[in-house]
């Protein structure tokens, strides 16, 4: 059979690496870059910026979800939502998101509840200071 | 008939359940030059798979409400004028086992998320020159 490709840039999961074909992982984590007023700057595909305003509203959104699902030790939805913001947010050019929000799903799978009530509010006042560079 | 004979732009069939990451994968792909038929969630896609032409193309995720993305990549593998049809899987799901049954059903690509577009379209342009059944 012919095997599939693994174009991936990135396993998220080191223990479970099946990278068939493709490049190297790479690191994932943008080196911060802080604007003049103490924001963290972003720079992001100018083609995506019709769609930046509603993905940074629906990641709050999300941030806010998680913190009452914690709060009810739901930790599946915690889970769940962290995972789509995984995916989510390096795919736009947000590579800080998917970093806390994999640490947040993690943390959720093994029912860690100080780790998420630490990185939550890390990765919402993230959310409230980065500043999206179009280029 | 394959959308991709008909002469219109072709068909991606795109299965998602995260609405950003489809709203962006939408972007990209009909900046490609597709149309895209996009479908939130499991069941939705095998409606399709049971009732529409084969798309030129489809992007299935895995983590999906109500049905999962193998159940519908076997469904489409075991339905006449779909089963030739190119699948990409489009994951954060990255577990030794579901990437074995995944090889097993033969997709073009395996890509994880978070995503870049330009690793996103390699898979495409690749997927053009790879069938989906070993010849």
């Amino acid at each position: 059979m012919k095997p599939i490709l693994m174009s991936s840039i990135k396993n998220q999961d080191k223990t479970t690496d099946t990278r068939l074909i493709g490049e190297e992982p790479m690191e994932y984590t943008q080196p911060k870059e802080i604007g003049a007023e103490g924001e963290e700057l972003v720079h992001i595909d100018a083609s995506f910026e019709p769609l930046i305003p509603k993905f940074l509203t629906n990641r709050k959104k999300e941030v806010v979800t998680m913190q009452a699902a914690l709060a009810a030790q739901d930790y599946e939805t915690v889970r769940t939502v962290a995972h789509g913001m995984k995916g989510a947010g390096g795919s736009y050019g947000f590579d800080r998101i998917t970093d806390m929000a994999a640490v947040v799903e993690q943390a959720a799978k093994t029912g860690d509840a100080s780790t998420i009530e630490r990185d939550l509010p890390a990765l919402g006042s993230y959310l409230d200071r980065v500043k999206v560079v179009y280029e | 008939m394959n959308n991709s004979s008909s002469g219109q732009d072709p068909l991606l069939l795109l299965v998602e359940d995260e609405q950003d990451t489809a709203d962006l994968v939408t972007l990209i792909m009909k900046e490609r030059g597709y149309q895209v038929l996009h479908a939130a969630d499991g069941s939705v896609a095998l409606e399709k798979v049971a009732l529409m032409p084969p798309p030129s193309l489809v992007m299935l995720d895995i983590q999906l409400p109500h049905i999962d993305g193998i159940t519908i990549l076997e469904t489409i593998r075991a339905t006449p004028d779909w089963e030739n049809v190119p699948v990409i899987m489009l994951t954060a799901v990255a577990d030794q086992d579901k990437i074995k049954k995944v090889r097993a059903l033969t997709v073009q690509d395996y890509v994880l998320k978070p995503f870049r577009q330009e690793t996103l379209l390699r898979s495409v342009d690749q997927s053009r020159t790879t069938s989906a059944r070993p010849q």
